[in-house]
């Protein structure tokens, strides 16, 4: 019997029994881990753990990498919201010079900064979920600030990790870094399909490759002595986007993250013994920076660039906790000797911590905006709102249509065709550009007041929403107005819900298609055509409705 | 305060990295020579072990690992054990399996007596090499597509058997001392009243918590997997307390979870760290082989493989026939075991550590593995064409009350990945036309309309290479996939049969023209078909506002029916 075995297996058991509690509440997993290494912390013996911690470092930052892309490299450049990031740096310096302050020597002060300024994309990606999936601006915002936050730290990772922080040490670091990302890139051009193809249709030997990979390049890192985190970045850049196994390796990937995953935050938290009143000193500050200081500068830095208040605060609300990078960085200076125990100790707990307080901020997010913008002079220059929009102040009787997807752009198109006055309202950047060939549009968010209002909602003859998003639904119900309203939702009972509510009548897209889905079905299963010719009509049929769009 | 750890940091990768990267390049070697893996995995251990580089040696890690995979795999197969999959023919596999022990374990005996082993060493010998392969053999026969044929699943059902026997076996085998009978025989007692009480648990617990606890669980991926691998470990670390080996409690927790619907998916998230700690688990036992130890019974073991390849397949030819199946069917069934499995490995290595045998005879248990598993893989491979070869002679063992049960497989039949509204509606019209539909959904909301409905129902993500094979994807002539995942998609349409009309959902035009491109007869864009609507109804708006609000109260009244029967 391995002695380990034990200390694994409560591991397990307690993190699942907290987890089940946990789901109920809608708390992210990270910190439900952290918590249970508190009340393991005598259990686990920290040499080996440790090591077996490390494991979850490399899945977790494979993981990213794998997601990783040159093509988002540029669609994040491209951006005009990656500025936004900028605020790490604010966030930062300041920090920095408060550790400074503090008298902490210049290294802690940069470990203690980078836990305020780096925030989590795995907790805030997955509190911001249904934001990011709808492509809503704050979901792009956080999603593309969690990006570039994240590069910045393995950057920043690669240069901790030099032996000596004189220029010469750390450009040996880089250069070693650059070397290993290039093998990493000739790897990913040249070898990785061969691997592919010598892997043929197994499941389990493209997912072995994949570790593989991972291991050795985690052990060219260690042999030239810069962090396993960067080895592990350059093995997720190994792997390219398209092959014909990548679901095998992402579902296989996935369970190696959630094991690993669990061990690395669970040692974490058991890191943390009684803290000092120095480690507590630390760690309320850097709680009241990362809920308080740091929303605040995300929120003026964003209405500074012309964002809508709602929008600025909805982001802030997905950027305020601790980021699991600055626990690896953290974890990676304890394993160096370097870190002043009471600076880890607060980082790990107010990573806990804020991690928790950024779900409740994410689930109250809109009674906390408005309590926001009720006590504190949040202008906004509508500059995005305004350069972007043009809309006719006298619509009278017009439609309004929310939303400028498949089924806005043909009821716009409806509307020009019956010579039916109407404006189109949409969030999306993309979706916005489309519009701007009508007269009237609106680059906002339909939940907004300063929208709504353009939008001249309380003439209007009928409302139109494209929309699957509960909040924007029940805003337009609660509208004043005597327009109808015509809502859409992808879920049967929902709709009903809102009929209920006081909708004239809800779009469900699934129910609208499925007659005509029956009458396709039973085309081919009773009528005598020819496969492949209906197979062509039919995507006939689909570019012909291309070219129409 | 922090305990201060040493300076620098901790190596960890190396060991890993080069057990890992030779395991997958000699897995590739086997995959081009149609190898199983297992054999390659095998020949890792020997490599970089004592025999030929010996730059690996045992560390902690290494031997928490190899240790985890074990248990996890019997794990996987304690959740395999659904006895409904061969209720049809479980008289017959039952029949067959014990005999099959019975007998195999004598053969094996007098073979190694023969060959001149002792006593203690005979006995482990004979206990170790009963097992038919099931990793091997379900590999091959998933790959050629005959798992669920009749010879297919006997062998199956007989190796589900087996499993139950080896669980009582380790159990035995890692008791603390067997010197002397009566000894033997209390702890075989203990251990049977001991296993007996964990199987009431898990029993219990399969009855009355685990449905509720996983359907908690179910909506959050990662808190699901977690759950499953504390569930395994209560019953290891329980298991572990009582003085009974981990792979006992491991195999207990996948048996009380073998009958809850969500076990499929699970099986798939467990899979994948599971093959990888099995890497450092046969890579471990290649660690403990000395070259001299490995090569000391080479030609036994060489005599020993040929008499228990031959032995083995007519026991079970025998056994099979026995049970009035035809020919064709004993032939092939028996052809498919014919191989020592990698738990004769497992079995050779704890009788090591418990001191029973030295590091030798689990050389010759090695040697004889890699033999058997290389051979019988082309025995598998060809199994047909050489029952055509040897068919006249096996005339005289046909007779009239010979019969092969009618099993029931699915073919020609209707998948439906994913259930929503759209596809609640075709279901009917496709089990009208396909009688078989099997719906593959992993939203854990939807489990019970499932159960209760009367087509068949797998919990799962279609992503899964197992859970696609499960559904008969292959052999599908209709599939309807409501998942809008794109990556999905594409596989659902490189895996179907040619003669397979494929309707697929997409979200954008985009998608579903690539669909097209890739076959898909029908590529359903719901917002498509919902916008033509919409603008039909908004032309009405505008021009005749009557028609149009009584077309709206005829759509809420049928959007209202077919709520009701949604919920109900």
């Amino acid at each position: 019997m391995v002695e380990l075995l034990t200390p694994l297996g409560a591991i397990f058991i307690a993190a699942a029994l907290f987890l089940i509690v946990a789901t109920r509440v809608g708390i992210p997993a990270v910190p439900v881990y952290i918590i249970v290494g508190l009340f393991l912390a005598p259990f686990i013996p920290q040499g080996t753990t440790l090591e077996l911690a490390q494991w979850g470092v490399a899945f977790l930052v494979f993981t990213f990498g794998v997601e990783v892309e040159p093509g988002r490299f540029r669609a994040v450049a491209r951006d005009s919201e990656h500025v936004a990031a900028l605020q790490v740096l604010l966030i930062g310096s300041l920090v920095f010079g408060l550790g400074l302050v503090f008298g902490l020597d210049t290294l802690n002060a940069v470990y203690f900064a980078s836990a305020a300024a780096l925030s989590s994309s795995l907790v805030g990606r997955e509190l911001a979920v249904h934001d990011i999936r709808r492509n809503l601006i704050q979901g792009r915002l956080i999603s593309s600030i969690h990006f570039a936050q994240d590069l910045f730290a393995v950057v920043l990772i690669l240069v901790l990790s030099a032996d000596v922080f004189t220029p010469d040490g750390i450009a040996l670091k880089l250069g070693y870094g650059v070397v290993i990302l290039l093998v990493a890139a000739l790897v990913r051009v040249y070898l990785f399909d061969v691997l592919v193809s010598l892997s043929g249709d197994s499941d389990e030997l493209i997912i072995l490759t994949g570790v593989a990979l991972l291991l050795g390049f985690i052990s060219l890192a260690e042999m030239t002595g810069i962090s396993i985190v960067i080895g592990a970045f350059a093995a997720g850049l190994a792997i390219t986007r398209e092959f014909p196994d990548k679901l095998a390796l992402e579902a296989g990937l996935e369970s190696f993250d959630d094991f690993f995953a669990a061990i690395f935050f669970v040692t974490v938290g058991s890191l943390i013994t009684i803290p000092t009143t120095r480690a507590l000193l630390f760690a309320a500050v850097l709680f009241l920076v990362i809920v308080v200081l740091k929303p605040l500068v995300t929120i003026y830095a964003l209405l500074y660039q012309g964002y809508e208040t709602r929008t600025a605060s909805l982001t802030s609300f997905g950027l305020d906790q601790v980021s699991e990078f600055a626990l690896i960085i953290a974890i990676q200076a304890l394993i160096l000797g370097r870190i002043q125990p009471d600076v880890f100790e607060a980082i790990i707990l107010v990573a806990a911590l804020t991690m928790i307080t950024s779900t409740v901020t994410r689930q109250y997010s809109e009674p906390l905006y408005r309590v926001l913008s009720k006590c504190l002079p949040l202008e906004s220059t509508h500059s995005k709102l305004n350069s972007r929009s043009s809309v006719d102040s006298s619509l009278r009787d017009h439609v309004i249509i929310v939303g400028y997807g498949r089924l806005g752009t043909l009821a716009a198109q409806t509307c020009e065709e019956e010579d039916q006055p109407f404006v189109v309202i949409d969030h999306d950047p993309d979706h916005h550009e489309l519009a701007t060939n009508h007269e009237n549009h609106i680059f906002g968010d339909a939940v907004s007041n300063e929208t709504l209002q353009r939008a001249n909602a309380d003439t209007a003859r009928l409302i139109l929403s494209t929309v699957d998003d509960p909040r924007v639904s029940k805003r337009i119900l609660g509208l004043d107005t005597e327009a109808d309203v015509v809502l859409r939702s992808n879920r049967v009972d929902e709709a009903d819900r809102l009929l209920g509510a006081g909708a004239s009548y809800v779009i469900v897209p699934d129910f609208l298609a499925s007659e005509q889905l029956l009458e396709k079905i039973r085309t081919v299963l009773t009528d005598d055509v020819s496969l492949e010719q209906w197979r062509l009509q039919n995507k006939h049929r689909l570019h012909e409705e291309l070219e129409f769009r | 305060m922090i305990v201060p750890l040493q300076a620098g940091s901790l190596p960890f990768a190396t060991d890993f990295a080069v057990i890992i990267i030779t395991a997958v390049l000699l897995s590739y070697i086997a995959r081009l020579t149609g190898q199983p893996t297992i054999v390659a995995y095998i020949f890792t251990g020997l490599v970089l072990g004592p025999v030929f580089l010996d730059v690996v040696s045992q560390s902690e890690l290494v031997v928490l690992m190899s240790e985890l995979g074990l248990g996890f795999l019997l794990f996987l197969i304690g959740m395999k054990m659904r006895i409904d999959d061969i209720r049809e023919i479980l008289r017959p596999i039952v029949n067959i399996a014990i005999w099959q022990t019975i007998l195999q374990t004598a053969l094996a005996f007098v073979v190694a007596f023969a060959l001149g082993f002792t006593l203690l060493e005979t006995t482990i010998i004979a206990l170790a090499t009963v097992f038919g392969a099931t990793p091997i053999i379900v590999k091959l026969l998933s790959d050629k597509d005959e798992l669920a044929t009749l010879p297919g699943k006997i062998d199956v059902g007989v190796l589900i058997i087996q499993d139950i026997y080896l669980v009582i076996l380790l159990a035995v085998l890692s008791a603390e001392s067997l010197s002397n009978p009566t000894e033997i025989a209390v702890s075989v007692g203990t251990i049977l009243l001991l296993m007996s009480g964990v199987g009431i648990v898990s029993y219990l617990s399969a009855r009355y918590l685990l449905p509720s606890l996983f359907k908690a669980v179910a909506d959050d991926r990662r808190a699901f997997f977690i759950v499953g691998i504390a569930w395994a470990f209560v019953f290891i670390l329980g298991t572990e307390q009582l003085n009974l080996s981990l792979e006992v409690g491991a195999f207990l927790a996948g048996l009380s979870l073998a009958q809850v619907p969500y076990t499929s998916e699970l099986t798939e998230r467990v899979r994948p760290i599971t093959d990888f700690f099995m890497v450092v688990f046969f890579t471990s036992i290649g660690l403990q082989l000395a070259a001299d130890s490995l090569l000391a019974y080479w030609v036994e073991a060489l005599i020993a493989s040929a008499a228990l390849m031959i032995g083995n397949f007519l026991i079970i030819f025998y056994l099979i026939d026995r049970e009035q199946f035809t020919p064709e069917t004993s032939f092939i069934g028996s052809l498919n075991m014919a191989q020592v499995s990698e738990f004769s490995l497992v079995v050779g290595a704890l009788a090591v550590t418990q001191g029973f045998i030295d590091a030798s005879i689990l050389g010759y248990l090695s040697l004889m593995a890699i033999v058997t598993m290389s051979l019988s893989t082309y025995l598998i491979n060809y199994n047909y064409e050489i029952y055509e070869r040897v068919k006249p002679y096996l005339a005289r063992f046909e007779g009239d009350e010979k019969r092969d049960v009618d099993l029931h497989v699915y073919r020609d039949h209707a998948v439906v990945v994913g259930y929503d509204e759209i596809i609640r509606a075709a279901l009917p019209v496709l089990q009208e036309h396909f009688g078989d539909v099997v719906v593959v959904d992993r939203n854990p909301a939807h489990a019970e309309i499932h159960q209760s409905a009367d087509y068949d129902y797998i919990y799962g993500d279609f992503k899964h290479g197992e859970i696609r094979s499960a559904a008969g994807l292959k052999r599908a002539a209709f599939v309807l996939s409501s998942t809008v995942e794109p990556d999905i998609n594409r596989t659902l349409l490189e895996e179907t049969g040619e003669q397979a009309v494929v309707f697929a959902e997409a979200e954008s035009t985009t998608d579903a023209s690539n669909l097209y491109d890739r076959g898909a007869h029908y590529v359903i864009l719901s917002t498509a078909l919902s916008s033509e609507k919409l603008a039909e109804h908004l032309r009405q708006y505008f021009n005749e506002p009557e028609a149009f609000w009584s077309v709206v109260d005829r759509d809420i009244g049928h959007l209202r029916w077919i709520r009701g029967e949604f919920d109900g």
